[in-house]
């Protein structure tokens, strides 16, 4: 005999004398921690009146599309969305997030790419599905001139403001920056 | 059984030091649980599961076989790489290329007469629960966290209260270069590897900005032509690791950024030991804590003496780099652990009844009356509060009866409300009318 | 290398010929749950390349610095309000430190933040110097600068592994005139001169732009290389000095704090005689100890074990010898020997022979069980497992890197731990 058994049966006498015993159950696939974590964090996630949520399959939630509208900042007027991919690892590493669209922004790159600490270096399982969503929402009211991953905007930025807006402008409505087309994300 | 081909008259002398320890108490041996005269034929009869067959699988394979258990069976997906064969002892250059179970299997089985070993060249996923019943102990000699997770999950998802065979002892080892940890996770009952991953360190990550605008280390330029510029340039339509082709791409993009930014050190070597994350494996240290798993392997199998997790220490840490220093303690099972923290309570419902209903009936369990629950099942989605959006899709749901929604006898239903932060309800639908 | 138990005639011959040669000796013994492995080595044994942990070996100097490191960070400094929030931003926190530093003593009569209380001052005030107006409301490198205050902020001083082969007497002369006991020499000259260790060179990642960065770190390895070539000259000048291949002058500066002497006590007296006292004493230890284990959370010794298993196999040892002087089958006399059970009360009076009331300990006599019921046997694992760590040991030792054990390794396979002895 195992030792296990034995073991088993001295702690449940300990936990609890004689609560009847459980259902059996048939063996069905089992919740992942991921999916716990996302149901936790999902029922939790405070949108406001400038974000949404799409699940192409509402029975997939580790998998689904975030809306931003912004109401102020230079990005006001745009929608913009990002795919969220939960991984079977999370929270132990963060959820991949991409922007959907070619979007003019210093922290973001042509790929989708987006430059946001807790995105990567400074994720950790603590943080939730709306502390990423707070991230994002702040890249749009004030986009950093210091950390880019695109440089030319972030050069723009910080040499001239106005200048910036106006190719923030152009590049939402499907213009033309320095030579490279941008999508366009007027609302 | 499997002792066929040995002289019966010889098995006793092949064994006699292993015997003259497994089948006499020692001054530490539980008297309750130790049986010496059904011993050897226990580990006979014993079906152990080995999960990978690289640098510590071949050494757990190896010992097992030494220690008197005849009946192994072993998982692994991969190939041999003629890189493996500097370690992994069981494979020869002729070998290259071929499954890394099978060759295990058949060379120890050749070695050590009397073992069978089974083997399969798939993965650990490839297989359902009632695979992973068949077996009384499982071993694992793996590299991946994930594949951890997965095995860990799976055997603390078999436990059946009211079914001794359900509990399956789960010892794993893993090794980095001369540090490692051999560990001993009894299901539900002590601490598991879901609870114990802050024990992994995470892999320390560099700021995306800092690759894309303002490198300064050779790694920063490897990590840059790797997530930056394969994306944007996509010269093959898959990034295979293995490639050479693919690492060279790499490697050049890598040195000329290095080069643009006079940043000294980028390496063919360095830009493969970036990319595929390579920690250097040492045979010695595999010896060693594939040779502690396997101790423990005898010790649970036979009760000659006691084990790790039974009932304080379950997790050895070693380290052979400054001298030899091991530290073995108990970690703690952690009672929200996602894993093996909620053992799901009985609901009682009726499969007439509908989704609002049973929601009803929530709010009005005393010991936590939720009030704004949300539901899921492993694979449904059953009711969410939030987002609006996925409210929305799933408020049709609410007037469904259970039955209607596939909902069955024994379902494990999962709640969250946000009045509860940070608690997670696991319940089993116990339906009435049965 | 030999396992126990082995014939005293084999040990003294194996012994003789190790003293004679120089050579390293292990001895392994492994039976049941239990194993200890023991290595002699012929005499004090330095190490340069021990691969300590990388974050432990920044040597940045910000307590003392060289003319070119503060002119340059004097120079990214000079205009530090005016700077641009680019540049302000990515100001490396060596430079960071190296600025306030010079602002602190000009407050403090050139003194530098020495206390505890001193330092966390110091570290508010960088602190309190990172510009916040900005989206991110505060400045990474400035962060990263006030969290090195307190690791970077210390005067150099004399690492103990190193004192220890500073302060070594040598027993030989031949010794001396190695390699490392030359550059060791000028290692010890260039710190009495400068009161510091070669710089190794390396600068830890750090916030910044790539070009200053760079710039940066050319000045560190600059000086490194001038330090080496400083010890390198030092060394060539000495005796002996102008056949020692620069190459390994400069592991040594690169790992100077971290050199390591292993052994440094070897080769004095009669080498049976001390080991015996030497048991003695640590049994003494290791049993006071054990007395506040429970007090101080610290695991119990596995001395017991130790002492268990080699009384066995002084048994073994001596019964496989009596057998051979009966004149029957010489030759492969251990494993068979081992072979004929021990009883724990002759381990137990063995162990009395040797460490005179140790047979007494409880812990003592339950080892002298368990190492009876194994019978002189091994298991497979305990025995690979050992192997394992004698293989792991003797490639630390023929390679002369990281730290091999000094002594005395004893696994106890129930417990599943080992404990590092010098006996």
């Amino acid at each position: 005999m195992l030792k296990i058994w034995s073991m088993k049966k001295e702690q449940e006498k300990a936990e609890n004398a004689g609560e009847g015993t459980t259902a059996p159950a048939p063996k069905k696939k089992r919740v992942t921690a991921a999916q716990l974590r996302v149901q936790r964090d999902l029922a939790e996630l405070s949108l406001g009146n400038t974000m949404t949520t799409e699940f192409p399959d509402p029975d997939n939630i580790l998998s689904f599309i975030l809306y931003i509208e912004p109401d102020e900042g230079m990005y006001k007027g745009g929608r913009f969305s990002f795919s969220f991919n939960v991984t079977p690892a999370f929270p132990h590493e963060p959820p991949k997030v991409l922007c959907r669209e070619k979007i003019y922004h210093p922290n973001i790159d042509t790929e989708g790419k987006v430059c946001l600490n807790i995105l990567r270096e400074d994720w950790k399982p603590v943080l939730n599905l709306n502390a990423v969503i707070v991230g994002l929402q702040f890249l749009f009211l004030e986009p950093n001139a210091s950390d880019p991953l695109n440089k030319e905007a972030a050069d723009d930025l910080r040499n001239n403001r106005d200048g910036f807006k106006r190719n923030v402008r152009q590049a939402m409505a499907g213009g033309t920056v320095r030579g490279e087309t941008y999508q366009r994300v007027l609302v | 059984m499997a002792s066929a081909n040995v002289h019966p008259a010889s098995e006793p002398a092949r064994w006699k030091y292993l015997d003259s320890v497994r089948t006499r108490p020692g001054p530490f041996t539980d008297a309750s649980t130790f049986n010496g005269s059904v011993v050897a034929r226990a580990m006979e009869t014993m079906k152990v599961l080995v999960i990978g067959a690289g640098g510590l699988g071949c050494e757990i394979l190896k010992n097992l076989a030494l220690s008197g258990f005849k009946d192994i069976h072993v998982i692994d997906m991969d190939t041999i790489d003629i890189s493996n064969l500097n370690r992994q002892f069981l494979f020869r250059q002729e070998d290259v290329g071929k499954s890394k179970a099978e060759v295990a299997a058949r060379f120890v089985e050749k070695r050590v007469r009397g073992v069978r070993i089974t083997p399969y060249n798939c993965k650990i996923q490839d297989f359902d629960e009632d695979f992973y019943m068949q077996f009384q102990l499982v071993i694992c000699g793996l590299d991946s966290i994930e594949a951890r997770r997965w095995i860990n999950a799976t055997l603390v998802g078999l436990v059946d209260e009211n079914i001794e065979d359900s509990y399956k002892p789960l010892i794993d080892g893993g090794t980095e270069g001369f540090k490692g940890q051999a560990r001993v996770i009894f299901p539900t009952v002590t601490s598991c590897i879901e609870c114990q991953l802050d024990m992994h360190a995470p892999r320390a990550a560099v700021p995306l900005c800092t690759l894309a605008s303002i490198p300064r280390q050779p790694e920063h330029c490897i990590e840059w032509a790797h997530v930056i510029a394969w994306d944007q340039e996509k010269p093959f339509p898959q990034l295979d690791k293995d490639d050479p082709e693919h690492i060279n791409w790499l490697y050049q993009k890598a040195l000329d950024r290095a080069r643009e930014f006079n940043i000294p050190g980028v390496t063919y070597s360095l830009t493969q030991g970036v990319v595929k994350n390579i920690i250097p494996a040492i045979a010695s240290t595999n010896s060693v804590i594939a040779a502690a798993c396997c101790n423990e392997a005898l010790k649970i199998a036979s009760n000659c003496a006691p084990s790790l997790g039974l009932p304080d220490a379950n997790y050895m840490m070693y380290s052979g780099n400054d001298g030899i220093y091991t530290y073995t303690f108990r970690h703690e099972r952690k009672d929200d652990c996602p894993v093996c923290g909620g053992q799901a309570r009985d609901l009682p419902a009726d499969a007439a009844w509908t989704l609002r209903e049973l929601l009803d009936s929530l709010a009005a369990r005393p010991e936590a009356q939720l009030r704004q629950p949300s539901v899921r099942t492993a694979t449904k989605t059953l009711y969410m509060q939030l987002p609006p959006s996925l409210e929305e899709q799933t408020r049709p749901n609410l007037d469904k009866t259970l039955a209607e929604l596939g909902l069955d006898h024994g379902q494990e239903i999962v709640v969250t409300d946000p009045a509860f932060a940070t608690v997670i309800f696991m319940f089993k639908l116990k339906f009435k009318s049965r | 290398m030999y396992t126990h138990p082995i014939l005293p005639e084999n040990l003294s011959a194996i012994e003789a010929y190790a003293q004679r040669h120089k050579t390293p000796l292990v001895a392994i013994h492994s039976s049941g749950f239990y194993s200890y492995f023991q290595i002699n080595l012929p005499g004090a044994f330095p190490i340069v390349d021990t691969h300590p942990d990388e974050t432990a070996t920044t040597d940045l100097r910000l307590l003392s610095p060289w003319p070119e490191l503060t002119a340059f960070a004097a120079e990214l400094t000079k205009d530090i309000d005016g700077l641009d929030d680019v540049e302000h931003g990515h100001l490396p926190y060596v430079v960071i430190l190296l600025h306030y530093l010079e602002r602190w003593k000009a407050a403090h009569d050139g003194k530098y933040p020495a206390t505890y209380k001193e330092k966390t001052e110091f570290r508010k005030m960088v602190q309190a110097a990172a510009r916040t107006d900005n989206p991110e409301g505060g400045e990474e490198n400035f962060e990263e600068a006030a969290a090195a205050v307190l690791k970077t902020l210390v005067p150099p001083s004399l690492p103990s592994g190193l004192r220890e082969v500073f302060e070594y007497k040598h027993p030989e002369p031949v010794e001396q005139r190695s390699g490392f006991w030359l550059i060791a020499d000028a290692v010890k000259q260039f710190y009495e001169k400068h009161q510091c260790l070669p710089l190794p060179g390396k600068l830890p990642d750090m916030k910044a732009q790539s070009k200053v960065y760079i710039q940066l770190q050319n000045i560190y390895k600059a000086k490194a290389r001038s330090d080496a070539a400083e010890i390198l000259q030092i060394v060539q000048a000495s005796p002996g000095g102008e056949r020692v291949d620069p190459a390994e002058v400069d592991l040594f500066c690169k790992n100077a704090a971290f050199v390591k002497l292993i052994n440094a006590t070897g080769g004095e007296g009669d080498a049976s005689i001390s080991r015996a006292d030497r048991l003695r004493s640590a049994a003494a230890r290791e049993f006071a100890n054990d007395e506040t284990a429970a007090l101080t959370l610290s695991p119990l010794s596995l001395l017991p074990v130790y002492l268990a298993l080699q009384a066995a196999g002084t048994r073994a040892a001596a019964a496989a010898e009596a057998v051979n002087h009966v004149g029957s089958s010489a030759g492969h006399s251990s494993n068979s020997s081992s072979g004929g059970a021990i009883s724990a009360d002759e381990i137990l009076a063995t162990i009395a022979a040797q460490v005179p009331g140790a047979e007494k300990n409880e812990r003592v006599v339950q080892a002298a069980g368990e190492v009876a019921r194994a019978a002189g046997g091994e298991l497979h694992n305990v025995a690979a497992l050992t192997g394992g760590m004698v293989a792991q040991e003797v490639i630390k030792i023929v390679t002369k890197q990281y730290i091999p054990i000094d002594n005395t390794c004893v696994f106890d396979g129930i417990a599943s731990r080992c404990q590092v002895l010098r006996l």
